[in-house]
């Protein structure tokens, strides 16, 4: 029997636990604030909940280089690629020489859940790049999209290909039916009439709790488990709780433009059609002749690869390029292998 | 004067080591002493850190709670010279263990506290009626009976739907409390209580990405989903006439004027936007109207720094054209 547990060894290593534990709070008690997103920016433009941000530049602007706006996905907040001056792309990118902006769609309100896609794309997002054009007295820049932001981004493109030289899409679902998206066969089975009905916009924290749901135990018991470890020092605890404090904010969605884009993408998987109509406007992918750079995850269990190398075929790209990155969803911005090797890419993507 | 949390659970630590000394030799232990210290202290602590850290405070401190009474259980089965401590000590994480899985589903759904008493039980029966459910069919009080009995109708269909997805969830629990019996009599020695849990865990989550993959388990989970999602929208309405009764705006009002404002907004930005390009139009027009006629009165001069400066803004556009 390989059970060889023995009440002295249970003992010890309770007390060891708890003495981890102990320490972890002491720990916890010298952290008065979590500070995220402190690279230095400024507000140019500010419509209802959204900000754009014009990053403060930290060397020589390239010559060769446009402004590069991020759009974030609406699912929790941005400032995960700033997530602390070791751990962001935004700073990777500045010290590249690219002018960085982004858009901070910011918390959904109540009275935001009517709010549908088209209103994102041609009213906030459209909006977002005239700001940038005008700040940077440019006609035209270039999209750097995350996630869902990359799903905008290349239906941006796809509305309005004059305002976009370059595309670069990180960690984007295209094909949302792949055998291993978990996450969408779930969100299949729901009622979304019924649940925007009960509950006007989808509320965030319901869509943590589908994340945390795909690792029932992984998430509540080992990390909990785990936790005294990662408290060890008050660099290790704030490097943890900048994590925690970004997975846990998570804003509401705007009703209306979350059923729309169950519906679009995860129900009738319109990308992969190349061609679709949204509200009255037909997405055309085959508009797209940017160059694009697809980059994603291989450990990326919400975004598998397959799910963004679908991108390939469906453009009309002049110049596709895609990388694999050893990492997950997050890791894949916030990691630290991607942050010696991400703004690089991007920048050489961009700037030839 | 308040003690410092942290010496309070330095305290707790010392109470703590005398009583598995005590747990070491004798097999009838009496935590009580230990309980209320950590009681007190996880108190203290959640009072004295920053906001922001509280919820973290407690979740280590309730892990840590659990952690311990698991501890103490091994211990008493090992003092007990138990035959069967194995099988014993494996159902009793199972059954800790399975507990924090479904107080987050439930919490997750917003499930009522009793039901999840339900869920923990792994001998659940069908569900009993909830009383005030029936009184609300039974006795309408002025309430519409025809919502009552939506709302009926509404609980039957998540009773079938909650058993269905129990079903489910043993299913899983059996087959991750088979794995680890394996994996223990052929594979692995364990030799602390943390391995025990994570090989627990790989099992467990090993068995639900299986069952997630499952048609049959996916179709549970949105039946599931959607009667809870049915169960909050009949309570809801049985609200709504209360509201109307009492002469306040109701969700579904305040609602239709949200979207009538929203329609509203859009078309104001449009028209704004459509004067703004027009305007633009007429000012550029202007602009080469008056070049014109200044560079056919000055023939000889090659000057249009004002055509330059023009361009470096990009043009507008209708974003519903």
């Amino acid at each position: 029997m390989p059970f060889t547990l023995s009440p002295s060894k249970i003992s010890q290593e309770i007390n060891d636990w708890n003495r981890d534990l102990l320490h972890g709070l002491s720990i916890l008690d010298t952290i008065e604030e979590i500070d995220v997103g402190t690279a230095a920016a400024d507000i140019i433009y500010q419509e209802d909940r959204l900000t754009l941000k014009r990053y403060t530049p930290t060397t020589v602007i390239n010559a060769n280089a446009k402004p590069l706006l991020i759009v974030y996905a609406l699912v929790n907040r941005p400032y995960i690629l700033d997530l602390q001056p070791d751990r962001s792309l935004v700073r990777g990118l500045l010290q590249e020489g690219i002018p960085v902006y982004l858009i901070d769609w910011g918390y959904v309100q109540p009275v935001d859940q009517f709010v549908d896609l088209d209103d994102y794309l041609t009213g906030y997002l459209d909006r977002c790049v005239t700001a940038v054009c005008n700040d940077s007295h440019c006609r035209s820049l270039d999209l750097l999209g995350v996630c869902q932001g990359g799903v905008f981004s290349l239906c941006y493109t796809a509305l309005y290909p004059a305002r976009v030289d370059h595309l670069v899409t990180l960690v984007t679902p295209v094909n949302f039916h792949t055998h291993d998206n978990v996450l969408g066969h779930l969100a299949r089975t729901i009622d979304l009439d019924l649940m925007l009905s009960s509950h006007g916009n989808m509320p965030g924290q319901l869509l943590i709790d589908a994340f945390r749901s795909l690792m029932p135990t992984n998430l509540p018991v080992r990390k909990q488990l785990n936790l005294p470890q990662q408290l060890k020092t008050r660099d290790q605890a704030l490097n943890y709780l900048r994590m925690e404090k970004w997975i846990n904010d998570c804003p509401d969605l705007a009703g209306a433009a979350f059923k729309q884009f169950m519906e679009l993408f995860f129900g009738q998987n319109a990308l992969l059609r190349g061609r679709f109509q949204l509200g009255n406007k037909e997405i055309d992918l085959g508009q797209i002749s940017q160059p694009i750079l697809n980059i994603y995850g291989s450990k990326d269990h919400l975004v598998p690869p397959e799910a963004s190398q679908a991108l390939r075929g469906l453009t009309n790209s002049r110049r596709y390029e895609e990388i694999e990155i050893n990492a997950g969803h997050i890791g894949l911005f916030a990691g630290s292998r991607s942050q010696a090797l991400l703004p690089k890419k991007i920048r050489d993507w961009v700037t030839t | 004067m308040k003690q410092d949390p942290l010496l309070q659970l330095q305290q707790w630590l010392e109470v703590q080591k005398a009583c598995w000394q005590t747990a070491l030799q004798s097999s009838n232990l009496d935590t009580s002493q230990l309980d209320n210290l950590l009681s007190a202290c996880r108190q203290a602590v959640a009072a004295h850190l920053p906001e922001q850290h509280a919820d973290i405070a407690e979740k280590m401190t309730l892990q840590l709670e659990s952690f311990c009474r698991y501890g103490l259980n091994v211990l008493k089965i090992l003092n007990n010279n138990d035959s069967d401590a194995l099988q014993s000590a494996i159902e009793a994480l199972s059954q800790q263990l399975q507990q924090q899985v479904n107080a987050d589903f439930a919490q997750q759904w917003s499930i009522p506290a009793h039901l999840l008493q339900l869920l923990s039980n792994p001998q659940a029966q069908p569900l009993p009626g909830f009383s005030l459910i029936q009184s609300l069919f039974t006795h309408p009080q002025g309430r519409s009976q025809h919502n009552s009995l939506k709302l009926l109708g509404a609980y039957e269909v998540f009773g079938h739907a909650f058993n269905d997805h129990l079903i489910h969830q043993q299913h899983i629990i059996k087959a991750t409390n088979s794995q680890l019996f394996d994996t223990l009599e052929h594979d692995s020695e364990i030799s602390s209580l943390a391995q025990l849990h994570h090989l627990w865990i790989d099992a467990y989550e090993h068995h639900y990405s299986l069952s997630l993959k499952d048609n049959d388990y996916q179709q549970s989970y949105g039946q599931l989903a959607n009667a809870i999602l049915e169960l909050q929208r009949q309570l809801k309405r049985c609200w709504e006439e209360e509201y109307r009764s009492l002469g306040l705006v109701p969700y579904e009002d305040y609602r239709a004027l949200l979207e009538q404002h929203h329609t509203m907004r859009r078309t104001v930005r449009t028209l704004t936007q459509r004067l703004d390009n027009l305007e633009a139009q007429l000012n550029a027009d202007i602009n080469i109207s008056s070049n014109n006629s200044s560079s056919n009165s000055n023939s000889n001069s090659n000057s249009n720094s004002n055509s330059n400066t023009q361009t470096s803004h990009p043009p507008q556009h209708d974003p519903i054209s």
